[in-house]
């Protein structure tokens, strides 16, 4: 116990007064010789009983009520009973530097308060300092003496990773240690750095927890239908995850260079919401945040999404209005393709095209096959096979080196229909509420086989179409006398849904920190700078070989949801609050009220 | 000097045309104004009897044949002089008093008793005592006994803690000849144990007088003031505030006295309280009257 009064103390000798008093008074009294007490004692030998244990209840309240108003006033401290003071430990300190710690001044208090904690130990103690989320750079840390350890606390700077108490013990389990080893972590104690954290063999884990804002997170930006035919306008779903088990209502916001967009939106306690904003075409790019959060920095969001945009397509081989007028409904309609016609490709550039159709080629000459073998090597372009009678040997060559053989033609007696479609293929998802593809008659088609996936199948288990990376071969081409799909209202999407399922786009370009960086291209960072480390340490945009990527902090950085006491428990784990752990509780108060109290007490027993 | 203060005149002149007499005639050897119980050849006479076979003829009163024709024998009472214990208990609560102690009250009224027995040619003897006998004067109707007599009524101080029902038992055990025993104490012990002390003297055919002298403070209590009262015997010290016990003192204190006297009553001892704020001469007085309508 510390007295930040200590002169106080010498009050204390005052206590000799009401004993002085009381024996004074005793002296004081008129003595009485008397025969024999016998009949005074059997008198009221209660009450004389309870006479004698009144004066001594008297003289007591005198003397707690002159100690504890000079305790009071010498301002008694208690300290913290966790940190005995001068305690000589090897104490293995984590400081979290996760970007949750990131909300107000919450990464400082943990550096002020690792230092307090750091300061109660013996200035003989060893310390292992160590933050949650190390750089890549650091090397093996090493016991330091407390001078040290106060120096390198102050070096930690925030990261905008997240990190794991496990995964810190793996890469650096304490060692040759020389006193008994305590781990201290200091942080907001969020569940997730304690994941699969199996119980240490250790006396003392203490957790210093620093409180943190409410926890809201923005999970996912995605396009609501990335194989929707490119328009003016795309949606974007924007997946907030409210941590916390109240309601919240914000404000999402969207800003893009001058362009900036907001919906309000309530997030039901403990669950997510997809807020949906209609973007134009024109913005790819952009930063979204959810107001309203205290922690801000999670609720960040950069994105970056490869819009579908105005696709080039060769049509080669039989001219099909149908499936022309599909692609291209109207000249007053903004179509999301533009469709050029040739009979063969040999004079063609195929450069200029994003997606090849061959309806009803028979075959393809040596150097023609070449050019579709590279053009089908290329980025964000693909080829659709619609065969015709027969298919030649270059063709099939072609095709084969995709695993795909075509095969016999096939007449089934009437005709067949389609038995299985692949709702998981992406661009399929969305007819998965779609009804009247079992309607579709298909009359003749080629048989095909394959180890590739089959997207959808006709009865009698013949493919219908296969694809294998960007080549996606139909069974039969668009004619009347080979199917009547063409009259279905599927046909449409259908056919825009295939070419861009192809095109092997990526629409998310979008990273998450601590993602590894391919070294071997050039990459500018969110100032400008040429980004050397091999992860994404920080969130923002970053260009590679010309191309915008995203990288964000991970939503679940966001779930500020403290460890619970039975999970500390199972982890033998101490949870000490950062104030009240070190807080040497003031004495003062209760030192006075228990002399008023005594001076209370002592009129009572007056009166009595 | 010192002698007279317990002799005074007047107090004497009072009481000395009383007789004393002892309920019970005890042997002797000495002629007094005392009944023997051996009825014989004496100059009192005591009373007629018929006569029976085996008494002696001469022992016949012829006058008294001439008038009534019949033998009567005429019985005389012999007399003696009577043997006197006076028990003196000189503990520490007979110091209380203010003007004059429990003590001094209770060596005056020795001084008287043993003048009385002295001037009726009996003999008598003083037996002081607290946690044990302190002085023992045989009786004695001799002058001589008479001045050691006072002598050590004259030194008697209150001294210890009393142990008066072990003392009397004692001395009942001592005491073999019958007499008069006169206890002069405040019986300040338990009073079962007293009045057992008390028929152990009674059962030897002693004649028990007992007074008990009490001063009037122990009566009625008449403190205020909250004081330390320390107990004259054992030193004992209370702090004690007086009007919050003092109906209860009383009253007990009234039991202790009341019970003594009814008890005392049952046993067939004369009971006489002396308070010391009645002149002594006066209490003793009014006790040989008493004593005097009981012969």
């Amino acid at each position: 116990m510390n007295f930040l009064n200590p002169h106080f103390l010498f009050g204390l000798s005052f206590i000799s007064i009401p004993i002085i008093i009381h024996f004074w008074f005793r002296k004081r009294l008129k003595r009485v010789s008397f025969s024999s007490l016998q009949f005074l004692k059997t008198a009221e030998e209660k009450r004389l009983r309870w006479l004698k244990l009144k004066e001594i209840l008297i003289l007591i309240c005198r003397c707690i009520f002159v100690a504890g108003l000079f305790l009071g006033l010498s301002r008694p401290q208690l300290k913290s009973k966790f940190f005995a003071p001068n305690r000589l430990a090897s104490v293995y300190l984590i400081l979290d530097n996760s970007w949750s710690m990131g909300y107000g001044k919450n990464f400082f208090r943990a550096v002020e308060t690792a230092e307090k904690f750091i300061n109660q130990y013996s200035p003989q103690s060893e310390f292992f300092v160590l933050p949650l989320c190390p750089d890549e750079n650091l090397k093996e840390p090493f016991w330091t003496n407390r001078d040290n350890a106060l120096k390198m606390i102050k070096e930690i700077k925030l990261s905008y990773d997240s990190g794991r108490l496990k995964e810190i013990l793996r890469r650096f389990p304490p060692k040759n240690m020389r006193y008994p080893l305590e781990y201290l972590y200091i942080g907001d104690a969020q569940e997730l750095i304690f994941e699969e954290l199996a119980p240490l063999n250790v006396k003392k884990f203490f957790v210093v927890r620093i409180p943190n804002g409410t926890n809201i997170g923005i999970e996912r930006v995605s396009l609501k239908d990335p194989f929707a035919p490119s328009t003016n306008y795309y949606q974007l779903v924007v997946n907030i995850r409210n941590f916390s088990p109240s309601p919240c209502r914000g404000t999402v916001n969207l800003q893009s260079g001058d362009f900036n967009i907001q919906k309000e939106s309530d997030i039901p306690p403990a669950g997510s919401v997809g807020v949906e904003l209609t973007v134009p075409a024109g913005i790819k790019k952009g930063v979204i945040h959810f107001i309203e959060d205290s922690l801000m920095a999670d609720n960040l969001y950069f994105f970056s999404k490869s819009i579908p945009g105005r696709l080039k397509i060769l049509l080669v081989g039989e001219i099909n209005q149908y499936l022309i007028s599909a692609l291209k409904p109207s000249i007053r309609i903004f179509s999301p393709v533009e469709v050029s016609v040739a009979n063969t490709i040999r004079q063609v550039d195929l450069r200029k095209f994003n997606v090849i159709i061959l309806n009803g080629i028979s075959d393809i000459s040596e150097n023609d096959a070449m050019k579709l073998s590279d053009f089908l090597a290329k980025r964000n372009t693909g080829i659709i096979f619609l065969p015709g009678e027969t298919a030649g040997d270059n063709l099939r060559k072609l095709l084969k080196n995709y695993d795909i053989k075509i095969q016999k033609k096939v007449t089934p007696q009437g005709y067949a229909t389609i038995k299985y479609l692949d709702f998981d293929y992406p661009p399929f998802n969305i007819f998965k509420e779609v009804s009247g593809f079992k309607n579709i008659k298909f009359f003749n088609f080629f048989e095909i086989s394959t180890q590739v996936k089959i997207r959808a199948r006709l009865i009698g288990d013949y493919p219908l179409i296969v694809n294998n990376k960007n080549l996606l071969v139909f069974a039969t081409n668009f004619s009347e006398e080979n199917t009547d799909i063409m009259f279905h209202p599927v046909f449409v999407p259908l056919i825009h849904r295939l070419i861009y399922g192809i095109i092997n786009q990526n629409f998310d370009n979008e990273f998450w920190v601590g993602d590894v960086v391919d070294t071997t291209k050039i990459i500018i960072g969110p100032d400008g700078e040429y980004f050397r480390g091999e992860k994404f340490t920080r969130p923002g945009f970053y260009t590679i070989s010309g191309e915008t990527i995203a990288v964000n902090v991970a939503s679940k950085e966001g779930n500020l949801k403290v460890i619970s006491r039975e999970a500390m428990s199972s982890l033998n784990i101490q949870l000490i609050d950062p104030i009240k752990g070190l807080a040497r509780q003031d004495l003062s108060i209760s030192f006075l009220i228990l002399s008023l109290f005594m001076v209370v007490m002592e009129m009572i027993l007056l009166l009595i | 000097m010192e002698k007279k203060k317990y002799l005074d005149p007047e107090v004497l002149a009072r009481i000395s045309n009383l007789d004393l007499r002892a309920k019970l005639v005890v042997e002797g050897f000495l002629t007094g104004l005392h009944h023997s119980p051996f009825k014989g050849f004496s100059q009192e006479f005591a009373d007629y009897r018929p006569y029976i076979l085996g008494d002696e003829p001469k022992r016949i009163d012829w006058k008294v044949y001439a008038r009534r024709d019949r033998f009567y024998i005429k019985e005389y009472q012999e007399e003696t002089n009577l043997r006197g214990y006076i028990l003196l208990d000189k503990s520490g609560s007979m110091g209380y008093g203010e003007k004059i102690t429990k003590l001094e009250y209770a060596k005056f009224l020795s001084a008287c008793l043993a003048y009385l027995f002295f001037k009726q040619k009996d003999g008598v003897g003083i037996i002081t005592f607290d946690t044990k006998i302190n002085d023992f004067i045989p009786p004695s109707a001799k002058k001589i006994n008479f001045t050691r007599l006072i002598e050590t009524i004259e030194k008697a101080n209150a001294g210890n803690e009393t142990s008066l029902s072990r003392v009397l038992f004692e001395l009942a055990q001592r005491i073999k000849r019958r007499g008069l025993v006169i206890i002069i104490s405040d019986l300040f012990d338990f009073p079962e144990q007293v009045l057992k002390s008390l028929r152990s003297f009674r059962a030897r055919k002693h004649e028990i007088i007992v007074f008990q002298v009490i001063d009037p403070k122990e009566h009625t209590f008449p403190f205020f003031e909250t004081s330390i009262f320390e107990d004259l015997e054992t030193g004992e010290q209370l702090i004690i505030q007086p009007d919050s016990i003092r109906e209860s003192y009383r009253k007990k204190f009234e039991d202790f006295l009341n019970n003594y006297q009814k008890r005392m009553l049952e046993a067939h001892i004369d009971y006489q309280l002396m308070r010391t704020d009645t002149p002594y001469d006066r209490g003793l007085f009014a006790f040989l009257q008493k004593r005097a309508r009981l012969l």
